[in-house]
Parts: C-alpha cells; sequence; structure tokens
C-alpha cells in the first residue's frame, strides 16, 4: 500500500517536473540557448495564480488558462528583451541575459509579493479520497494530485497534438531543427522563435500554478526548478520532448520512492537510501548515462544530426 | 545601331523586363574577404539555368544571396522586376523562390511527408501527392522520419521540399553531392520535367556534363567573378569549358 | 501598549536631562534565503527607533545585506560614516563573522539576533546577541520532549544547512545527555518537496515522536504530509515553525498537537505588555510578529533605553549594555560577558482549532556561561 501511495505521489510531481522541463527543452531546441530564467518563470507562474486567484475567486482549474496566457506574453517579452537582440552573439549572451531575467523576476516577486511563503488556490477543490484506512497507513488521494497529472497529461497530449499535426507545430519543429533553411523555405524563424517563448513559459507558469497549492512559493524557488529541468533535460537527451518527461519522471522516482525502499524493503539500509544519497545516487547515474549514452536515453534525433 | 535608353542598351533593358530573375553588380564579402563581385545573371521564365564551377568558386553563395541567407555588399537583385534584397529569406521564399541547400539539409527529427507539409502554404495534401509522384522512392517512406533515409532519398526530399510552394525559380545547390552516378540521374534527370512544369532553375553544378545536359543557359563563375556565359550547347562546346570542367 | 506607554512616560520624567539624538543604522538580510526572517529583524528594530524612550531621538536607514559578506562589510563601513551610535546587524551567521573585524576597528556595538554560535566567541566586545543560542532553544525543545511528551525513540529530521547542521548537533547531544540515542535521523536539502519517504522511514524505524529542526517551508510540508498519511505520532518542531507566515498556510487541523521551540511567541500575547506590542506591529507593518521581531525590538530597545540615561557615545553604550540588565517583552536580557544577552527559550503547542498557539513551557538555560 505504502509503495502504491509512493508511486502516486511521484507520479504528480514528476508530471509538474515535466512540464517545467518541457518548457525548458522547447526554447533550448528553437534557440540553441539555455534558458536560465525558467525555473523563475516557474515561481513567477506561482505568484501569478496568486494574483489571479485574489481578482477572481474561482478554482485554478479556471484560472490555468488565464494564466497560461498571461505567461505566453511574458514569454512574448523575455523573448523580445533577452534573446532577439542577443541572437547573434554567442550562446552565452544569452545565458547571462536570462539569468538577468531571473534574477529581475526574483526581485520583483520579492518587493511585490514579500519573502513570505505563499500558496496557489486547489486546481478543483482540496478533498481527499482515502481507500482501505488500516491496511499499511492506506492510500490518500488527494484531489490536487489528481488533477495535476491529469492537467499535465492533457497539457502534453495537447503539446504532442500541436507539434505532429498543426501545420504551426511542425513548423516551430522545423524551425528548431534547422532554422537557416526554415527560413529559407518561408518559415518567418523569428516568429516563431518569439512563439516558442511563448508556449514554453506558458508551461512554466502552468507548472508554477500546480506546484505552489501542495509545495508553496516563494521568489527564491527559483533556482532548484531550473536545476530539476536541467537534470531531466541532461538525462532524458538533450533536445528531445519525450526525454524530457521520461528525466522528470526519474527525478520524481529518485525524490519520492527510492528514499523510502528501506520502508518497503527492510533489508535495504544505509546513506545510500537517506534523501541526500538518493540525490548522490541520481546524480552518479546522470554521470554514467552520460558517459555510456551521451546523447541521453531519448537522444537519436541528435545523434544522427551530428 | 544600338538603342541606348537610360544608358542601358534596349535590347538588356528588355530582357531585364521580361527576366523573372534578374542580377547586376552583386558583391558579397565575407569578412575582408570578397566572394561575389560584380556578378550579373539574368533567368528567364522556364529556363533552366546551370552555374559552373570549380569548389570554392562562389556558386553556394550566390545561391544564398539570392535566397537572403547571406547580405550583398553591393548590386541589385530583382524577382519579377521588384528588388528583394533587403527582404528576409522567408519573404523571398513566399514569393516563389524556392531553396534546396547543398548538403541537403532535411529537417531530421521530421517524418518525409512532415518535411514537405512544413514548406507548403497551399493545397497541402495535393503537393504531397504530385512529390510522391515525381520522386516514387519517398511515397513508401512518407511516415519514417528525415534522418532514417539514405542519401539519395534525403536529396529527393529536399528538391520535394523546395518545390512545394510551386515556386517560379527553384535554386538547387549541388544535388549530386555525395551521391552515386545513378542516384545524380535520378534527381538531376528531374530537372527538365521541372522546368516543362514552368518553374525555372538555376541548378549549382560541379558535374559540368550532367547540369549542361539538362540545362538551356549556362554561367561559369571563377573565384567569385562571371568568366563565361551562353547557351548550354555552346559553352559545352567551347575549349575553354571543357577544359575546366569536362576534363578535356 | 499600555505598560509601554508608561514606561515611556517615566522615562520622558527620568531622563529630561539627557535629551540625545543618536543615529541608529539597520542593516538586515532583506533578500535571498533569509528573506522573512530579515524582515521580521528589521520590522522589530523600526517599530523600536519609531517609538523611542522619551527624550531620545533616533535616526535611521535601513539597508538590505542580502546574503553575502561582502554587501555586509560594505553597508557598515557605509554606516560608520553616519557616527553611528549602535549598528542593527543582520542575523546571519557569516555576514556577522565578517562584520566584527570592522566594528572593533570603529568601535561600532552591533545588536544583532544571530543565533551562530560563533560570533559571540571571538573575544569581540562590541557584538551583543539577542536571541538564545542554539543550545538554548534545543535544550528546550529536548527537555519539552522528554519531559512532557514521554519521548523514548525520537526521528531526528533536521535540515542540511547550516541552521540545521548547529541545531541538529545540540538535540542529539542533548538526548545523550539523558541516555537517548534517535531510532532515525534523516537531513533534508531545503528542496525536498515530498516528505512521504521520511515519515514512511521514521515509522518503519518504530519512532514514538518525531523531534524536527526544519526551515518554516520544509516545517510546513513535513505537518501537511504527515497530517495527509495520519501518522499520529507527537512533533516538536524548531522554531522554523513559528514563523506566522509560514503557520498561514497550513489548516489549523494539521497543526493538531504540534509543539515546537521558539525565542518567544507574541502572537500568543502572554502579557498585557506583549498584547501592546503585537497591536503596535499589527497597526504598523500588517503582518503578525515572531520571535525574531520582537527580539530585535527589545534588544533595540535595551540600547535606547540606555542612551536615555546617558549612554550617548558609542564607548559608554557598549560599557552600558555589557553590564547592564534589561527587562524585556520577552525576556530579561543581560551579558554573560561574551554578548550572549538572551538565555530563555518557550514551547508553542497548537490546539488543532486555532492558529495561534499557546506558550505551553518556559525554559531558562541555567547553564549559560
Amino acid at each position: 500500500m505504502l509503495a502504491l501511495q509512493l508511486l502516486f505521489n511521484a507520479l504528480a510531481l514528476g508530471a509538474a517536473y515535466a512540464l517545467v522541463a518541457l518548457g525548458f527543452v522547447l526554447i533550448l531546441n528553437a534557440t540553441g540557448a539555455v534558458n536560465f530564467a525558467q525555473g523563475d518563470l516557474v515561481m513567477a507562474g506561482g505568484y501569478g495564480g496568486l494574483v489571479l486567484a485574489r481578482m477572481l475567486p474561482v478554482p485554478g482549474v479556471v484560472l490555468l488558462p488565464l494564466l497560461m496566457a498571461g505567461m505566453a506574453a511574458l514569454g512574448l517579452m523575455v523573448a523580445l528583451v533577452a534573446y532577439f537582440p542577443l541572437r547573434r552573439r554567442p550562446p552565452e549572451a544569452v545565458f547571462i541575459s536570462t539569468i538577468a531575467i531571473g534574477i529581475i523576476l526574483q526581485n520583483g516577486t520579492n518587493i511585490l509579493f514579500g519573502p513570505e511563503l505563499a500558496r496557489t488556490p486547489a486546481l478543483l477543490g482540496d478533498g481527499e479520497f482515502r481507500w482501505l484506512d488500516g491496511v499499511g497507513g492506506g492510500l490518500v488521494v488527494s484531489a490536487q494530485s489528481v488533477a495535476i497529472i491529469v492537467v499535465a497529461a492533457l497539457l502534453i497530449a495537447g503539446l504532442h497534438l500541436l507539434f505532429s499535426r498543426t501545420q504551426f507545430g511542425r513548423r516551430l519543429r522545423a524551425t528548431a531543427q534547422d532554422r537557416e533553411v526554415a527560413s529559407a523555405i518561408g518559415i518567418p524563424v523569428d516568429a516563431m522563435v518569439a512563439a516558442t517563448f511563448a508556449v514554453g513559459v506558458a508551461l512554466a507558469g502552468a507548472a508554477g500554478l500546480l506546484l505552489a497549492r501542495g509545495f508553496f512559493v516563494t521568489p527564491n524557488d527559483g533556482g532548484n526548478y531550473m536545476l530539476k529541468a536541467y537534470i531531466a533535460v541532461t538525462i532524458g537527451g538533450w533536445g528531445s520532448i519525450p526525454g524530457a518527461v521520461a528525466g522528470a519522471a526519474l527525478i520524481a522516482l529518485f525524490e519520492v520512492v527510492f528514499p523510502a525502499l528501506p520502508a518497503l524493503v527492510p533489508a535495504l539500509g544505509g546513506p545510500a537510501f537517506s534523501q541526500n544519497g538518493a540525490t548522490i545516487v541520481l546524480d552518479a547515474l546522470i554521470l554514467v548515462i552520460l558517459v555510456a549514452r551521451p546523447q541521453g536515453l531519448f537522444g537519436e534525433a541528435s545523434k544522427a544530426r551530428a | 545601331m544600338e538603342i541606348v535608353l537610360d544608358g542601358l542598351p534596349l535590347a538588356r533593358r528588355l530582357t531585364r523586363a521580361s527576366a523573372l530573375l534578374d542580377i547586376t553588380g552583386l558583391e558579397v564579402r565575407y569578412g575582408g574577404i570578397a566572394a561575389l563581385r560584380g556578378v550579373a545573371i539574368s533567368i528567364l521564365p522556364g529556363q533552366g539555368v546551370a552555374l559552373l564551377g570549380a569548389n570554392g568558386a562562389g556558386k553556394s553563395t550566390l545561391m544564398k544571396a539570392i535566397i537572403g541567407l547571406v547580405r550583398a555588399a553591393a548590386g541589385e537583385i530583382r524577382f519579377d522586376a521588384v528588388p528583394i534584397g533587403s527582404l528576409r529569406p522567408d519573404r523571398r521564399a513566399r514569393r516563389g523562390i524556392g531553396y534546396c541547400p547543398e548538403g541537403r539539409r532535411v529537417f531530421p527529427g521530421l517524418t518525409v511527408a512532415e518535411n514537405l507539409a512544413v514548406a507548403c502554404w497551399g493545397d497541402v495534401a495535393r503537393k504531397t501527392d504530385e512529390m510522391f509522384a515525381l520522386f516514387p522512392a519517398l511515397a513508401a517512406r512518407r511516415a519514417s522520419p528525415a534522418w532514417q533515409l539514405s542519401g539519395g532519398q534525403q536529396q529527393m526530399l529536399a528538391v520535394g521540399r523546395s518545390l512545394m510552394n510551386a515556386p517560379r525559380l527553384l535554386l538547387l545547390d549541388e544535388p549530386s553531392l555525395g551521391l552515386s552516378p545513378l542516384l545524380t540521374d535520378e534527381v538531376i534527370g528531374r530537372v527538365p520535367e521541372i522546368v516543362a512544369g514552368g518553374t525555372s532553375v538555376l541548378l549549382a553544378e560541379q558535374n559540368a556534363a550532367k547540369a549542361l545536359s539538362v540545362c538551356d543557359v549556362a554561367y561559369v563563375l571563377k573565384t567569385g567573378v562571371v568568366t563565361a556565359h551562353g547557351p548550354a550547347a555552346a559553352l559545352a562546346a567551347s575549349d575553354d569549358v571543357r577544359a575546366a570542367f569536362l576534363g578535356g | 501598549m499600555k505598560r509601554i506607554a508608561a514606561c515611556l512616560l517615566l522615562t520622558a520624567a527620568a531622563s529630561a536631562a539627557h535629551a540625545a539624538s543618536v543615529t541608529l543604522p539597520v542593516l538586515v538580510p532583506l533578500t535571498g534565503f533569509l528573506a522573512v526572517e530579515g524582515a521580521s529583524q528589521r520590522n522589530g528594530a523600526i517599530l523600536a527607533l519609531s517609538t523611542p524612550p522619551a527624550g531620545v531621538t533616533a535616526k535611521y536607514d535601513v539597508s538590505d545585506t542580502g546574503v553575502s559578506p561582502e554587501v555586509a562589510v560594505n553597508a557598515l563601513e557605509r554606516a560608520a560614516g553616519d557616527k553611528p551610535i549602535a549598528v542593527v546587524a543582520p542575523m546571519l551567521g557569516t555576514q556577522m563573522l565578517a562584520m566584527l573585524p570592522v566594528a572593533m576597528e570603529q568601535k561600532i556595538p552591533l545588536l544583532t539576533i544571530s543565533g551562530t554560535a560563533a560570533i559571540t566567541r571571538q573575544g569581540n566586545p562590541y557584538i551583543f546577541r539577542f536571541f538564545p543560542d542554539d543550545a538554548t532553544t534545543k535544550i528546550a525543545q529536548v527537555r519539552f520532549a522528554l519531559e512532557n511528551k514521554g519521548v523514548k525513540k525520537p526521528a531526528v529530521i533536521y535540515q542540511t544547512t547550516a541552521y540545521g547542521q548547529s541545531g541538529h548537533a545540540e538535540i542529539v547531544n542533548a538526548l545523550k545527555k539523558a541516555g537517548i540515542v534517535p531510532v532515525y535521523e534523516e537531513a533534508l536539502d531545503v528542496a525536498v518537496k515530498d516528505m512521504a519517504p521520511v515519515l514512511a522511514k521514521a515509522r518503519a524505524a518504530g519512532a514514538d515522536s518525531l523531534i524536527v529542526h526544519l526551515h518554516g517551508g520544509p516545517s510546513a510540508l513535513l505537518l501537511k504530509a504527515a497530517a495527509a498519511s495520519g501518522l499520529g505520532l507527537p512533533i516538536i518542531a524548531g522554531s522554523g515553525l513559528s514563523q506566522p507566515s509560514t503557520i498561514n498556510l497550513l489548516e489549523p487541523a494539521e497543526l493538531a498537537g504540534v509543539c515546537a521551540e521558539t525565542s518567544s511567541s507574541p502572537v500568543s500575547a502572554e502579557s498585557p505588555a506583549m498584547q501592546g506590542f503585537l497591536d503596535a506591529y499589527r497597526r504598523k507593518f500588517n503582518a503578525d510578529p515572531d520571535g525574531f521581531a520582537l527580539a530585535q525590538y527589545d534588544g533595540t530597545m535595551m540600547a535606547l533605553e540606555a542612551v536615555a540615561k546617558g549612554a550617548t557615545t558609542p564607548a559608554a553604550l557598549t560599557q552600558a549594555l555589557s553590564s547592564g540588565s534589561y527587562a524585556g517583552l520577552a525576556m530579561t536580557y543581560k551579558s554573560n560577558g561574551r554578548g550572549d544577552m538572551a538565555h530563555s527559550a518557550v514551547i508553542i503547542c497548537y490546539d488543532g482549532k486555532s492558529r495561534i498557539p499557546k506558550v505551553v513551557a518556559h525554559y531558562t538555560n541555567a547553564a549559560a556561561d
């Protein structure tokens, strides 16, 4: 029963991390530049949800599309301010400019909302379903966790349809794969890159709203989410979209299930299964993956290109 | 007697007015080095034009200057009598210039069908069927990601992609590069068919004999300068060209 | 408020002869990971500085020291130019350690609430700490766990940060003195989100209670997870939980039966004077004060009272603070000779119906040397 509970928790956390990683990898693919503001944009999404909730007393699931639209607009602004003026410079220039955006978001939210913990409204409600109470602690499934999984799954499925079934999505992918040729066959690449920023930041905002209920939000949270996205994308394959989702799931498993193994299997124990041990094991695993399979778990397309 | 109007011979003016693509005094620089100098080229509607020259002569640079991937330092490029030198590449493409880059450069993660679709602003299904008719080998692989195709199939896909928006001018940059003679025939052999369909073609090729055999007119580039131009048959017979490209 | 007003009247009468205008800059972390606590520190200082004893006028500028020692040192060197009588100095230990030599050179007393033990072990006569050190608070936490909750097999859960490590050492030490070894210990990174694994392991280890020493956010996550999983074990938390803004994120039911150590609990308003402070703080900052705010208020007030009594130079103030005793709102402050002024801690408990805790025990560290 505990195993089931932990797997469920990992699924909910991994679903939210997947949105963070997806937003990151989309922008990475379209620009070739790492958007170091992605974590802070997740944090900003949490506060955006907070502001909307103060204006409209409705469940989070109604606020979500509004928030994503607002975050998409913010994404366009990030592209205009931090990417387009520097796109002909070395990639480091965009690293620095997105780091600057992150610092602005961090200090801006600190001034506007203060440093205290805050939380967003629940997507549907705060109810929870309990099964089999008394059997090994029972299984507790909160409405919020279910809503996170469903919303993330719908967003990921929607993204998949956008990229595979629409001309717009296919052209976004073409732009990401070869910007020069894309422009030479008629695709307005600047508009595509701007649109990618909009989609990527909207996903970050959605993740922020989902995460900031159960796990709260403070202006300093960005760095941690940035790290998750970076690790997920490194594991899954630099630039791979299914890889980003798989990487996010793996991170969640290492945060939730791996450190609890001694409680499931009494024979297991020792420092490797402490919360810090789990992080070290995951980091070691990443090194192994990078050595044995530098393109990451899902990195086939990029391998063929190299 | 030659009639001169506004400083240009009338015959030349007439050509300019009716030309699909007209380039004059084109200069392109990479850093301080001139890659193209004083290039003038004219392509008429429905004309197949070969662009000959050794590796490094400036053929690819000229192609890129026409589509807009490199900037001209001087000179003018007119398409349909309209100057396009300041337009972005995608604007030029949408005006009716198809571009098939050197080295194929298909979108590796997109399927064959997707590679074709992204380049089309019209009836995607109809144009895709046309391309499969032109290159039947592609039809069987329509759902495969492009990186899984053989070199020849990738080249067919790249040509097909550049035709998807029904261009009036097709820029074909070294389509035979890395292909076996049989596949080269398969790809370059389609040029007359494409020209017959009303699309002018500018074909850059190191394989001069092959290029001359499918084109009406040819230009010869040497270190960034046009050193000869004329009817393909005449150039094929010229001693200079034979010495330079046709192995004697 | 009444008592404060009464104090003001009394001091006004007593010290009319010592009318003085002093400069007392406020250098505190307002951005970075200590921003919440730093804001409390600032508010406590400002409340004291804006209501000084009669006859005293206090001028102050507030500077953000962030989290880097360099910024704090620069801020102190800038402030030194204004001839301050003292400085409200940041609660971040690494910043304090960097600022101490500057204070020594400039002969400026530093009024702080940093809990880092080392800052009063440098032999520096200008440091005055108005917050109980970790030994005092953690001994209170462990004593309460043992004496009131009958804990025999505790699980100790702490943070990997310097704050967490230092507190963990004191907890284990205090347990050891009672002959108890934790059945389970785990250090958590501040980024840990899901507390289910930790709780599952504590339960599997047969723990009869959780002794927790985490920052505010992780403390709240742990309590939420414990409530959701129906853990049903006593939880004795650290001062990280006493932050009112953190408590507001928890449902009262999730707090049922939870206790925590803290330096003081102003929201519990144990006395009329404390109620006065609480009302004044809420009016001025539209927020609830925590133990940090009250400690810095008391410390700043002790300095201002000394000024009112004639200690109008940094040297005189240093002398007054190191030898005098002051009955503040939270406790009575007196230096142990090294600048440690605070020697008491309280235990607060939540009843499950309200977010306002009750103070259930006071502990004074008799061994404070």
